[in-house]
């Protein structure tokens, strides 16, 4: 393996990039897993499922640190298990960080960093020099010399991310890396993670119960239950129109997947037009039924252009019948209602957004509905049942949404 | 703490402490440097020294690997492995010693072979009293790792694994490095083990000057045995506590800071 790293320095500095496919099945006692994912190259996809579900295990398996009972995994051009064949977590160059950082408590920042390319048989200079490289790029120059014991959380994690990264992994595995973080630090890793995964080009697989994270660092998503993979596709559109009953609790949150019309700073608001849903001619009002832009505040820095995603959650969302005059709300949306669904403490109605066809559309305009699974913008509102019964809704039925701007999140994709 | 623990906690302390006072209330001092520097005592010594390291190297050598293979796996097999590592613990030295003469003596189970083949006959020898020594201070060592490598866990060494390091690079760089405290705990205690060795070394190894009478076979031979006077005992014990001493400084001051 050691002859592939002979020119580490010659590499570009970020991993060879390979395509993941793979097809385990194991037995652990009661449970049972047998599933199949892809991952094309530089690709990021999320594997989301409850509890036991097998996500873990399934890492495991990719990792080499379980011995699958059948199946075959495929890394580039190698063939890392199956048919006899089993490689070790050594020689995979597939690489694992979880939710504990777990640095090496004895060695300080660098040397941890280093730790991979050393042990590869990279020279001590140029895997110092290579763990130096890394420092700067996650902003932890500063602390090279520091013991884990003395980092925070968030610096932890950027390092394990940063060692991860500099073994050069074919494959990087993310066990809900941002599972062990606060509220104030967790933003902080997704954002750094989203940014040097794409900036590796690192094909990764990442394991959360998280749906944020399902949708602002993955492309696909593979929804694992009891050890099978029970839904598949590409992100925005598994969590808008979740076909499992898992995945649909899990999107409690709603997700509309779009593009920045402006650019954004962290905590500024910004406009972003739907995937899909963008208006057809004319440029498009923040506000308007027909501009059908979502409206919110940033979360992260945004450029204007860019692939980004709206989250609010249902109870935000207020439904009209019929004309109305002005409002406060800056969204109001023009939706069709799909279904009406009894939860313990309100009634969640399921609506797709719909694209208005024409100019800065009013109540004349043609309103072309566009299914949700193909739009990627359907959109879940909680509401009382007294107030369901009061407006008569009912499937099939016309109505506005609206949000305040201020419920809604927008992150970079 | 209830208060009124600490009256058996001082009680506990009196208990340890003031036997070695009454060492040296006892010692004739004048006497102790010319019993010190006697040919006898400094034979004994540098004996005790040498046997005594050569001990904890080899239970080193071969403990440190035992720990780990009793840490890293875990079957009906490894616990009886185990409990037969903990057994010099119980076993009275004495025991010890009868049993090694048996299986390495010149008619042992093993040693038969060693002088048939090799010409080879270990009783009686320094390097019995090392072997001897090893025998009792072993368990020490290998009970001590152990209980490191398990509080370490395999997590750490399953992290350097997916970042490419080979087993030997893992155990080098990341195993033995998490467990230096328990190790470094674990030799100062063969050590002094070694160090204070009697039971099996007199019946293993005999009592020959300059051969296999360390220090406490001397000190032994000073009070009871060959008629030398008490005094003289007294001086090699005072030795003996000295150089335990300063083994117990030595080592404490180069195990780095623990648990980081």
């Amino acid at each position: 393996m050691s002859a592939a790293y002979d020119g580490y320095d010659e590499l570009p500095a970020h991993a060879p990039v390979g395509r993941l496919s793979a097809r385990v099945a194991l037995r652990l006692g009661p449970f049972d897993l047998d599933v199949a994912v892809v991952a094309e190259p530089g690709e990021v996809v999320a594997v989301l499922g409850p509890n036991g579900a097998g996500k873990s295990t399934l890492l495991g398996v990719l990792a080499g640190l379980l011995r699958p009972d059948a199946g075959e995994i495929r890394l580039g051009e190698r063939v890392l298990g199956g048919d006899g064949v089993f490689v070790s977590p050594e020689g995979r160059r597939v690489g694992l960080m979880g939710q504990d950082p777990l640095l090496f408590p004895h060695l300080t920042a660098v040397e941890n960093i280093a730790f991979g390319p050393r042990s590869q048989g990279v020279a001590k200079v140029r895997a110092r020099a290579a763990a130096d490289d890394w420092l700067r790029r996650l902003a932890l120059a500063e602390f090279a010399d520091r013991k884990p014991a003395e980092l925070s959380g968030g610096q932890r994690q950027r390092v394990a991310l940063a060692r991860a990264l500099a073994a050069r992994p074919e494959l990087l595995l993310l066990d809900e890396p941002l599972g062990a973080l606060d509220a104030q630090t967790a933003p902080e890793i997704r954002h750094v993670l989203r940014t040097h995964i794409r900036a590796a080009g690192t094909t990764t697989i990442l394991v959360t119960h998280d749906v944020l994270d399902a949708a602002t660092l993955s492309n696909r998503v593979v929804v694992l239950d009891h050890g099978r993979v029970v839904e598949t596709g590409v992100t925005a559109e598994v969590l808008a129109a979740p076909r499992s009953e898992f995945t649909a609790a899990l999107a409690g949150l709603n997700i509309v997947a779009g593009v920045t019309l402006t650019a954004a700073r962290p905590g500024e608001s910004i406009a972003i037009a739907p995937v899909g849903l963008a208006p057809v001619v004319g440029q498009p009002e923040p506000g308007q039924p027909g501009g059908l832009t979502v409206s919110g505040f940033a979360a992260d820095e945004l450029a204007a252009g860019v692939p980004a995603t709206a989250v609010f959650p249902p109870s935000a969302v207020a439904v009209y019948v019929g004309p109305m005059g002005a409002g406060s709300p800056r969204n109001l949306w023009p939706a069709t209602i799909t279904a009406l669904q009894p939860g313990p403490s309100a009634i969640r109605v399921r609506a797709v957004l719909s694209a208005a066809v024409g100019t800065a559309a009013g109540e004349n305009s043609v309103v072309l509905d566009l299914p949700g699974s193909e739009a990627g913008a359907a959109v879940s509102a909680d509401l009382t049942a007294a107030s369901v019964a009061e407006l008569h809704l009912e499937p099939g039925m016309r109505v506005y949404l609206a949000v305040k701007a201020t419920e809604v999140r927008v992150h970079a994709h | 703490m209830p208060r009124w623990l600490y009256l058996p906690a001082l009680i506990g302390f009196a208990f340890l402490f003031l036997p070695i006072v009454a060492l040296v209330v006892r010692a004739d001092w004048s006497a102790v440097p010319s019993a010190i520097v006697s040919p006898a005592a400094l034979s004994a010594l540098w004996l005790s020294v040498e046997c005594g390291l050569a001990a904890t190297a080899v239970c080193l050598v071969v403990g440190v690997p035992l720990a780990l293979m009793l840490a890293r796996h875990d079957s009906p097999v490894i616990r009886f492995v185990r409990a037969l590592v903990t057994l010099p613990l119980v076993l009275p030295p004495l025991v010890g010693g009868i049993a090694l003469l048996y299986l390495l003596g010149r008619n042992g189970l093993a040693g038969q072979y060693l002088t048939l083949w090799f010409g080879l006959t270990i009783p009686f020898s320094t390097l019995a009293v090392v072997l001897a020594e090893a025998f009792v201070a072993m368990p020490f060592l290998v009970i001590s790792v152990e209980g490191a490598l398990r509080t370490a866990g395999t997590r750490y060494e399953t992290v350097a694994a997916t970042l490419g390091a080979k087993r030997w690079t893992v155990f080098r760089r990341i195993t033995l490095p998490l467990v230096l405290p328990g190790l470094a705990s674990g030799t100062v205690l063969s050590l002094s083990r070694a160090l204070g060795e009697f039971g099996a070394t007199a019946l293993f190894a005999g009592n020959r000057y300059g051969v296999t009478r360390t220090m406490p076979l001397a000190i032994y031979t000073a009070f009871n045995g060959s008629g030398e006077d008490q005094d003289a005992a007294i001086a090699l014990s005072l030795l003996l506590v000295v150089v335990a001493i300063v083994f117990l400084v030595l080592i404490r001051g180069w195990r780095p800071e623990a648990g980081r």
